[in-house]
């Protein structure tokens, strides 16, 4: 049941009409059982692995709230952790891994026939593994109370915007918001109705229409040069930004209309100038999952240099496999992790540039900071080549078909991007300038918001993709 | 109630709005539907209608089938492309379309029988294809309802898996004046000739009675991802089960009236088979187990394989599975005596 799709727009209709004549208690219970149905909806079979683990975890959080003694709190977090983890092995990484070993040992002549898992990888796993374990490490450092309530556990972790991909929510900002009454004030409706709005634009007009590009391209890298290649890696970032800020857009907004606050997941993360700034844009609810979870207990840039750069290469790394079970994730991963340990191995060099700026007109500044976006997009670019190339072999056929003499060229690519990325980077840019919270379209004047509405929602009609596309990160 | 915009004191303070707000919420409404209406003109304008317009082959051959028809044929494409009609001596017709599946076959042919009653014999596709196909969820994923629309089955009519699926159909069939329509980007733009749906096969010939199209080699073909998606629909076994049911209730339900059954292997190049992913392979053995089956217990049905038959040459083919002009003549050159014969036969010599 895709947020695309009819079938779901449907559904949330019969919910949302029962949501809003129940009372509190009632609409937690008829929540949970529509996001279990929800999630059911693509197999039932995954429903009994999340419902497993849902159990596990709110047992484990209810013991933790009895036992006292520090040894047995830590076993009870390392057994829930560990199981967690190890489910998510299983079904993610098992075969991954298997495959791996087996290469290896063949490369020494050895067979060791590493038997391969026929199983189906659950949707969002990923994302409601890391619910469970947020939850479950809040609880032993007593920064949230456990939950007494199966039905507001569930809740937390199966809520259906933000089950499949996001954004993945802390237990101390979600958990309040299901226990007490929830109350819908039209600022929360109309933003809502908005962020769905342009949730589907991103999907539907900017991320579908960029995949007809996308697709062929990483599908035969070898047929490919010149600047097809490169528009189709601005198309593909594009894409995968339109495809999931597309989603987290229609998450927020869906709960929104519920009374939900869910946490913002990107802000215009390609007017980022360097790559720690990339990842306070984007996917920001993983990106401080993966801080506050693993780089912080890692020991974080607090034990010198070299540990820090450690710390940070563990944490891309581990970051790029959470995307999938492929060596091109974990080479996108680790191509980040080098590039925020070389951006602050050049903190002090660039910091003196920066004092230099200041000091230089409004003007240099300002092109200053468009070269330093564009150079960073640029360098976004290479990372998404890692990222999407089935494999690093097509990655690197794609990286020397960018430098080979231009047979062909990517006009069509260029102009669907100067049509449905433009205005949305325009308005995105208008954002990043007011530096306020709220949507700055609600901040137009009457006119120009009406004339804004009703273009987004005629582009949705007009040009928004027909066939149905997934969202990428489902995979995930 | 929790939910406070939804109370009815909410509804009373909206009420108590300003004029000038509420003004501003009607304005929004209003330019919605405005903007529903415009749209809905604009891509017809902007590319015209030439070649959507008007009848395709499916519509028109339902809507040709009578009384006189004494032979039908049912299948996907190989059959939309490989068998013309007008070409037979006896009075044939086409309930085909791209990626058919037995189990639309069979509420195709369960859906016109009744308008046919002098039917003698009916053709069915005997392929791995209509086998492990899967038409209606590819009908609600390219949001294109016309495949099984214009062969006479209404939403409601449509082979669907569960209540969800139904309802997936229905808002496809609802919005379909929407997504129908040609989209407004640069792309659609380029192939703007080629802006009717793939799907959709617009008559590009006309004899008396009868209306065909052409096999035409599709610039893009691609046979690996024709196996691939051959493959990846073999898998399904849920699917394949059921498809399997179809065509044995489809025969049945002919069986009981008395008519023929012609389980029809229509030729493939001669990469086809060689090329065929195993798994493919391996579910064309199990149709072929149950077409030999039916016609062992039933002297009615009858399983002619023309799949690698020697007399068609690669110059027959359009790709490597559908016959061209010339290869639908030869075909039905070929077929045309054997099934005079059997439709000349009484309803009592069929045994």
């Amino acid at each position: 049941m895709l947020f695309n799709s009819f079938v779901f727009i449907g559904f949330f209709v019969v919910v949302y009409a029962a949501y809003v004549v129940l009372r509190h208690q009632a609409q937690n219970v008829m929540l949970l059982l529509a996001s279990w149905f929800f999630y059911g909806s693509w197999d039932w079979r995954f429903l009994g692995l999340m419902l497993f683990s849902t159990a596990m975890d709110y047992a484990f959080g209810r013991l933790l709230a009895r036992v006292q003694d520090p040894r047995r709190r830590k076993l009870i977090l390392v057994t829930s952790v560990t199981i967690n983890l190890g489910i998510l092995f299983v079904f993610k990484y098992f075969n991954f891994f298997a495959a791996t070993l087996g290469g290896m040992l063949h490369v020494f002549a050895l067979d060791p026939g590493a038997p391969l898992l026929q199983v189906v990888l659950p949707l969002g796993i990923s994302f409601y593994t890391f619910h469970n374990i947020s939850y479950i490490v809040d609880v032993y450092h007593e920064r949230v109370e456990p939950t007494r309530d199966f039905v507001e556990f569930g809740l937390y972790v199966a809520l259906f915007p933000q089950l499949i991909a996001g954004p993945i929510a802390r237990p101390a900002h979600l958990l309040p918001q299901i226990r007490t009454p929830r109350r819908i004030t039209y600022e929360m409706f109309r933003t809502g109705a908005w962020l769905i709005l342009l949730g589907y634009f991103k999907k539907v007009v900017l991320a579908d229409n960029m995949a007809a590009f996308t697709k062929p391209l990483f599908a035969n890298p070898q047929a490919f040069h010149g600047l097809e290649v490169l528009f189709g890696l601005y198309a593909f970032a594009f894409q995968i930004y339109g495809d999931f800020s597309g989603y987290s857009d229609i998450a927020r907004g869906l709960s929104k209309l519920m009374g939900f606050e869910l946490m913002v997941n990107f802000r215009h993360p390609y007017f980022a100038t360097n790559p720690a700034d990339f990842w306070r844009r984007w996917h920001i609810s993983l990106s401080t999952w993966l801080r506050d979870y693993l780089y912080i207990p890692l020991g974080g840039n607090r034990e010198g240099t070299l540990k820090t750069y450690r710390n940070l290469m563990i944490t891309m790394l581990l970051g790029g496999l959470w995307h999938g079970a492929a060596w091109h994730f974990v080479a996108w991963g680790a191509f980040h992790g080098v590039l925020l340990c070389v951006h602050r191995a050049a903190e002090p060099l660039l910091a003196s540039l920066r004092s230099m700026a200041a000091a230089s007109s409004v003007f240099v500044r300002r092109v200053g900071r468009a070269g330093a976006v564009f150079a960073f997009f640029n360098v976004t670019c290479i990372g998404w080549l890692l990222f999407a190339a089935p494999s690093l072999r097509d990655a690197g056929t794609l990286l020397r078909n960018t430098v080979a003499p231009a047979l062909t060229h990517g006009r069509l690519v260029a102009v669907t991007m100067l049509c449905f990325a433009l205005p949305l980077l325009a308005m995105e840019w208008a954002q990043e300038r007011s530096g306020a919270a709220v949507p700055v379209v609600k901040t137009w004047p009457r006119a120009l918001r009406l004339a804004c509405y009703i273009a987004v929602f005629s582009a949705i009609l007009l040009c928004g993709a027909v066939e149905r596309h997934e969202f990428i990160y489902f995979q995930f | 109630m929790s939910s406070s915009i939804f109370s009815s004191e909410t509804v009373r303070r909206y009420g108590a709005l300003p004029r000038k707000e509420r003004f501003w919420h009607a304005a929004i409404a209003v330019a919605a539907a405005i903007a529903v209406l415009v749209c809905r003109e604009i891509p017809p304008r902007l590319y015209g209608t030439s070649g959507c317009q008007g009848g395709s082959l499916g519509s028109t051959a339902v809507a040709s089938l009578s009384d006189r028809t004494e032979v039908l044929f049912a299948g996907s494409s190989h059959v939309l492309f490989g068998v013309r009609p007008q070409r037979f001596t006896v009075h044939a017709m086409n309930l085909a379309g791209t990626w058919l599946d037995y189990t639309c076959i069979r509420a195709v042919v369960a859906r016109h029988l009744h308008r046919v009653p002098n039917l003698k014999v009916a053709v069915i596709e005997y392929d791995e294809l209509p086998y492990v196909s899967d038409l209606v969820p590819a009908i609600v994923a390219t949001r294109d309802v016309r495949p099984l629309q214009e062969l006479g089955l209404s939403p409601a009519e449509f082979p669907t898996a569960g209540a969800m699926q139904a309802g997936e159909v229905f808002a496809t069939s609802f919005m379909f004046p929407f997504t129908g329509l040609p989209r407004v980007t640069p792309l659609a733009w380029r192939n703007r000739d080629k802006s009717c749906s793939p799907l959709y096969h617009p008559p590009r010939g006309f004899a008396p009675g009868y209306y065909y199209t052409d096999g035409v080699t599709p610039k893009n073909f691609n046979a690996g991802a024709v196996f691939n998606s051959l493959a990846k629909a073999s898998q399904k076994v849920n699917v394949v089960r059921r498809n399997a049911a179809a065509l044995t209730a489809t025969i049945a339900l002919l069986r009981s009236r008395g008519t023929s059954v012609v389980l029809l292997r229509l030729p493939h190049a001669r990469d086809y088979v060689t090329q065929r992913p195993p798994i493919v392979s391996a579910r064309f053995r199990e149709l072929q187990r149950i077409a030999i089956a039916a016609s062992r217990s039933d002297a009615g049905i009858a399983v002619w394989d023309l799949g690698e038959d020697p007399a068609f040459a690669p110059a027959d083919f359009c790709d490597n599975n559908h016959l061209n002009a010339a290869g639908a003549d030869k075909l039905a050159k070929l077929l045309d005596a054997p099934l005079r014969a059997l439709a000349s036969k009484t309803v009592a010599e069929v045994p």
